[in-house]
Order: structure tokens, then sequence, then C-alpha cells
């Protein structure tokens, strides 16, 4: 039967969705929500099964008004209003999808996380409904990765996720998407997993150098400690899917990462107010003043592939270590997927939208292909083999494509 | 020579240092507006020559009554003091050099006008070398050299480069080794650069290029970076000069802050409250501190090893007819620390050594006036540098 679906928040993210999903046949409807009427009154003059509706996330009414009838609402929100959209999902029986795991469940984001599983996996179950948290490329593509890695081992030991960020323009444009985001992110602790307890680490710590041909750059990229979700959901489930890993980390590089890092270290990104000569400024707030907004708009990202870009480079790898026949070996899965220029031309979207976009869309592709065989609420690296093999298969249809090396070491 | 030193910091020291070793300075007094760091400076110098004074650099008369009797003012002050220290020098009639300077003379020289003090300084018979440090400086000097090869010069490429091998500090916050606030500005300025055998301006880090230096640095992202250079090489070399710029090796920390607007003057207003976005930055990173009496002998060996600093002039012209071009490599300065240190109880003479020098010959006889380092005798500037026994060796490429 043809679904119905939620879309809530019509962002970057959601919005891509969105279009994707109006391309389904086994796609009756589109409800396009957010706070901002002219976002979805733009989006639904885009798509013949769309509809729109304006919805107040801090209104959990609101969303269970919007919601009446769908089959699955994708929660493209910030992360403060999952907890609302999440009791929406239960209580008009719908299936839920997110991009990133909240942190607004508890006083603690491991907490939240764990609260997500421990206390709302339950309740959907009980609904006889499948929830899917952290389904965009990261987390979400990766996670599959990294289970397409994990496949190929006995024993895993430790898991790198590597993401290097390398599109430069030319202007001054640090970030692709939200800089509150990215510049929270940048000067948090970061979580990994060592000798199987979940730490913090540093940011821009412990560095690793990689190189990788396809790039196009003449020297090995650096990448160091992140705060990512990553971590924290394969920590979780390291018995159960991770094959008993002991070490995970996320590490990150790129354009953003060189801006960010000079500013962490001298503490601009803290939220902790500075006196200077009797002003009282949180130095987080200028930074943010100063950095300009992710492009949007197909006009923006046209006029920033005119002036010309530095770079248009990047990758996602997923290193897994381990035992393979009793011998040591190392999994590396490689995700390939357009650049600015090509995810523009493709899709008129950067790169950044694209791949973060297209990997959501294809966990919502799997709903609408039934593919979803877990009752409850699983994270995006709890798939079973078979979802991982039919996710990588529509991500290819997109140009996402991924290649494993299995070696020795 | 007496000498006044005027500034104890991280070049005031090495500058006192070396005079006090040297056999031909009887007398060595060295001022700063903090006594107590001058002579912590002082103690560290040791031997029966040097007195300390509190001076404050932002009053030329205060400078003069304590520099009275001097032979020759070393400015190591920041550059905004310069006019105030040169009109002292005038004032007690002693020669004159700084390692940098500013304005007013950055738009004289820009514009064409006459020169601050220059004509009384011709008319007391004294002289004022203007930034005669490592660069501007030895830089200047060296480049000066081969261009007084040529017949004609058609450009002069300057470009700075430092490298250090090993596990990068990932989480030490940006340290230029001086006043942050001096080097934010310095970063955030506009350029200037020659062009068609004109000044032109042109944005910070603009210009971005890979150019190759010597190993063991390599190939490095360089950018225009504001210097004196360009400017007065402009003024001194003629024969036609028609490129000349000044470009620093890209580091990241600096260009980060400057990119975003974080070092800048301007105020802002964020939320309800008014900043100017370089006092927040500067209250933020660390303070500077004193290189000189931090200096860790035991460390020379171990420094020599995983820093790397490279200065580069590429100079294309003619002589006799023919194109001619040198790459003059000038690897760090500050290299064999314990042979240094034997010599001028320092390893950190990059900036200090080159001003003494032409202190030396301010006193022995040389152009009257304003005076920048091309302007000094290249050849008896390179042979008192290596009279001095300092082990050191530029390179034609």
């Amino acid at each position: 039967m043809a679904k119905r679906i939620l879309i809530l928040g019509v962002g970057a993210q959601g919005s891509t969705v969105a279009k994707r999903m109006n391309e389904e046949a086994d796609v009756a409807e589109i409800v396009c929500a957010d706070c901002d009427p002219k976002a979805v009154d733009a989006l639904v003059a885009d798509l013949d099964k769309a509809t729109g509706a304006r919805v107040d996330a801090r209104d959990k009414a609101g969303i269970v008004a919007a919601a009446r009838g769908v089959d699955l609402i994708v929660n493209g929100l910030p992360l403060a209003w999952h907890g609302n959209v999440l009791d929406a999902a239960l209580e008009v029986k719908a299936h839920y999808q997110d991009f990133a795991a909240t942190d607004a469940l508890a006083g603690d984001w491991i907490e939240s996380i764990r609260v997500l599983y421990d206390v709302y996996g339950p309740k959907f179950k009980a609904i006889d409904r499948t929830a899917i948290v952290g389904t965009g490329s990261a987390p979400g593509l990766i996670c599959a990765a990294s289970r397409r890695a994990v496949r190929e081992l006995d024993v895993c030991e430790t898991i790198n996720n590597i993401v290097f960020e390398g599109v430069e323009a030319k202007r001054f444009l640090p970030f692709w998407w939200s800089p509150v985001t990215a510049l929270t992110d940048m000067g948090e602790r970061a979580y990994a997993v060592r000798d199987g307890a979940l730490i913090r680490t540093e940011p821009f710590d412990l560095p690793i150098k990689r190189f990788y041909d396809y790039m196009g750059l003449d020297a090995p990229v650096t990448l160091t400690e992140h705060s990512h979700d990553e971590p924290v959901h394969y920590w979780f489930n390291r018995e159960t899917f991770f094959k008993g890993v002991k070490n995970v980390s996320f590490k990150y590089g790129g354009a953003g990462v060189e801006f960010a890092k000079p500013l962490y270290r001298a503490g601009l990104l803290s939220k902790q107010a500075e006196n200077v000569n009797g002003t009282e400024i949180v130095p987080f707030d200028l930074v943010l003043s100063h950095v300009p907004p992710a492009p949007k708009y197909k006009e923006e990202i046209e006029a920033i592939l005119e002036e010309g870009l530095v770079t248009d480079t990047g990758c996602m790898v997923v290193e897994a270590y381990g035992k393979k026949d009793g011998a040591d070996v190392m999994v590396e899965v490689h995700v390939f997927a357009p650049g600015l220029a090509d995810s523009f031309a493709r899709a008129g979207l950067t790169a950044e939208m694209y791949l973060t976009g297209q990997g959501g869309a294809l966990f919502t592709k799997l709903f609408v292909e039934d593919r979803y065989t877990q009752k409850g609420l699983i994270s995006s690296d709890m798939l079973t083999d078979e979802q991982v093999d039919r996710y990588f298969e529509l991500a290819a249809e997109l140009g996402i494509g991924i290649r494993t090396e299995i070696r020795r070491v | 020579m007496k000498a006044f030193v005027l500034g104890a910091g991280g070049q005031g020291g090495p500058c006192a240092s070396i005079l006090a070793r040297d056999k031909e300075v009887t007398e060595v007094v060295l001022g700063d507006i903090n006594p107590d760091a001058a002579a912590r400076v002082a103690e560290k110098i040791g031997g029966g020559k040097i007195k300390t004074v509190k001076a404050d650099a932002a009053k030329a008369d205060e400078i003069a009554a304590c520099a009275r009797g001097a032979d020759v003012l070393f400015d190591m002050v920041i550059p905004e003091f310069s006019p105030h220290v040169l009109r002292a020098a005038l004032d007690i009639g002693a020669h004159y050099v700084s390692t940098a300077f500013d304005q007013p003379f950055w738009e004289e020289l820009i514009y064409g006008r006459p020169l601050t003090l220059d004509k009384e300084l011709k008319e007391a018979n004294l002289t004022a070398v203007m930034g005669c440090g490592m660069a501007p400086g030895f830089i200047n000097v060296i480049t000066k050299h081969y261009t007084d090869r040529l017949d004609t010069v058609e450009s002069v490429k300057l470009r700075i480069a430092k490298k250090k091998l090993g596990v990068e500090e990932m989480l030490a916050p940006w340290n230029p080794g001086w006043s942050p606030r001096q080097a934010l500005l310095d970063c955030a300025e506009p350029a200037y650069f020659v062009e068609n055998g004109k000044i032109t301006e042109t944005a910070p880090y603009s210009g971005l290029e890979v150019y190759d230096f010597p190993p063991p640095i390599g190939p490095a992202q360089v950018t225009h970076h504001a210097h004196e250079e360009p400017l007065t090489l402009a003024y001194s070399i003629g024969k036609g000069l028609q490129y000349c710029d000044f470009k620093y090796y890209l580091s990241p920390q600096p260009a980060a802050y400057v990119t975003a607007g974080l070092a800048s003057t301007a105020p802002v207003r964020i939320g309800g409250a008014e900043i100017r976005p370089i006092d927040l930055l500067v209250k933020l990173l660390p303070k500077s501190e004193n290189a000189f009496l931090n200096e860790d002998p035991d460390r020379y060996v171990q420094a020599d090893k995983e820093q790397f600093v490279c200065l580069m002039s590429e100079i294309r012209g003619t002589r006799n007819g023919r194109d001619k071009t040198y790459k003059i490599h000038m690897p760090k300065l500050t290299a064999n620390g314990g042979k240094l240190r034997e010599l001028f109880g320092t390893s950190l003479i990059h900036v200090a050594l080159p001003a003494v020098i032409a202190a030396k010959m301010a006193l022995a006889g040389t152009k009257k006036g304003l005076v920048f380092p091309e302007e000094l005798d290249a050849a008896d500037f390179l042979k008192r540098f290596l009279d001095t026994g300092i082990p050191y060796e530029w390179h034609e490429m």
C-alpha cells in the first residue's frame, strides 16, 4: 500500500527526503511541515504529492495533528524537539526516522541515547512500529558502511570512522551546514571507545594521517578526534552488532576543521562569558556572528561555483581491524559520493546536502519498501546484512558507491 | 660605543647581550617601561657594562633623558613607538637603529612623501637605519648584495617559511613568540607589493601560491603579508625594478582569525555588548613571553633537528645584456645555538645581530638621514656580520 509520510522540518535534510520520496511510486502523500510557512510553500510548490502544514515543534498536539494518518514521520528538526516528535509518533502509531540522536531526553547525551534505546525502544515495539535514529550521512551512511566492514571479520578490535570534507570555496565559507551545529561539535570533547569503555577525548587531538590517491591531493590529510554519534552507538551495540569491538574513533578533517582548530585553541569556541575591558562577551557568540550561514538556495550555490573552488574533494572511510580465520586483518570500506560540482549538476545541491539528504532518503526508501523487520527503536548501525546490502544498492543508483578492501596487517 | 637599548623584550635582551660582549662597546644602558624586566635581562647577561633604567617608549623626552650620552639608540620596542624613539635619538645626537617600522614611514614610502625627520637627521649628520633585523634587515642586505651584480633588476620575490618536524602540538594555542596583538595586526593589515614599478595594495592572505622551499621545508603555501621590504626595495634598489613582493608561509591559526574578522579593531555589537574582536582574542591568547629569559640551551640541538626557518630571495634581472636569476637561500639564523651562545650569550640573535652591525656601520660613517638596510654597503655589512664568528652560510641555488 502506498505510504503517507510527514516530513517535519524542511531544511536541507527534510527537503531532500521530500524531493526524493516525491519520485517514489509507493508514496501517496508527503506532508511537509515546518514553523516557516514560506519554506513549506516553496517546497510544496515543487512537489506534486506534497501538502503543507505549519507546525510549531514545541507543541506536541500540533505535531500529532499534522501526523494523524501518516505511516512515517521523518524528523528533520533540531535535537531539542525530538522528544515531542517521538511522543507524537507513538501517539499516532507511526514509524519514525531522524538524522541524529537527541540529547534532550536526559541531562546527559549518553543517558539520552540510553533512553532512546531502553525507553522508546519498547514503546515503539509495543505499537509494532520501527523507529530509526541517526540516518544522515554520518551518522547514517557511515554506520551502514561500518556494518559492511565488520561483516568481513570474525572478531572486531578497532573501528575508525574517517571523514574528510575538503570542499573549500574561494570565498570565506568554512561550513557547508549549520555553523552553530558545526562550531558546537568542534568545541566539545569527543567520544571514543578504548578497551571497551566509552571515554571523552580532546577535540583536534590524536591526529592520524591518511593518503587516498583518489582524493587528488599531493600529501596525506590529517584527521583528529571530533564529537560525533558513531562511537557512542557502536559502544552501545558493541556485542550485538560490532563483534565485541574494543576501540572506536571518529576522525574528522577538512577545511572546517582547519578553520575551527585555531578558534578552539584560543578558547573562542567557549560558551562561558569573558570580561573584556568591562564588557561581558561569550566568545562563541562573537565567532558565530562572523561566520556566514551555509548556502542553501540554488542561486547561492551557483554563485559560489562561479567564483571558483580551492578544492572539491573528500573521503569517507571505515577502517575495521580484527581477526578473520585467525589472521589479523584490516577491512577498509571507502564511500564514494559526488563532490560539490557534481552534486550541484545532479540535484542543485551542495555535496553536504546531497550526501546527508540522500543518505537519509535511502533510509526512508527502506521504509517505503517495507524492508525494516525490526520493531522498536534502532540506530542506523543496527541494520541487518540484507538491509545494508539493499541500502548500498539504492545508494549506487544515486552515484554513491562503496569499495571494500581486505588486507592482512 | 655607548649604546642605549630601548625595550628589554625578546629582541632587546639579545641586543644588549651581543653589545655587552662586544669589545668595541664600553657601556650598555637597557631601558624598559618595566624596570624589573630590564633588571632580569641585565642579570642574565651579567658583566659590568650593562645598566638598566625605566623608560617609556611613548615619551620622546623621557627616552632622550635616559639615553643622553649614547652614541647609538637601539629601538627594540613595537613599531608604533618608532617616531618617539627616533625623535629622542635626534634630540641627543645619537644614531638610531630599529628592526621594524610602521607609520608614518609606510605612507611616506607608498605616496612618495618626504620621510619623517630625514632632513633633520641629515643636518645633524646622523644615520637612522630603519628596519634592520632579520626581515626586514638581513634579507634586504642579501638581496642588495646580489642586485649589485645586475645591470637591471626585473623582480625581487622574498619568501619566508617555517616548519616544525615531528608530532605537532595539536592543542597548544597560537603563540607568535612576540606581541600577539601586534602580530595579529600585521596579519590583518593590507599588504603592499610592487607591480609594473608601482606600489600596489592587496588584501591580507591574497596571492596564494605554493613556493618550493629547500628541504626539509619543501613546497609550502605562501601569501602576501604586510611587511616593509617591498616598500623600501622599491625606494632604494632602482635599476628598473618592476615587481617586488613579500610572501609569508600560511600559518593556519592567524589566517583563521583574520579571515573570520576576529583580528579586527572595528567594534561589533553582540547581543547588547559592543566589543573590538581583537580585544577578546588577545585576552584569550597566551601572553607573550620573554624568549630571551626563557631560552633553554638544552634544547638547542633538538631545535636544530626539528625547527626550520627559511628565507628566500629570488632576484631576476640582466647582466651584460643577458637574463640572470639569483635564488638565495638563507637558512635559520639561530642554528648552532651552542656556538651562538658562546659568542653572543644567546642563540636568539637573528634580529638583534643585524641591528648591531648596522649600528657599527652608522658609527663608522655611512649615508646620513633615514636609511634602509639595502642602502648600507652590502659587502661591508656581510663581512662585518661574518667577522663576528657566526657559523652561518647562505646559499645560491
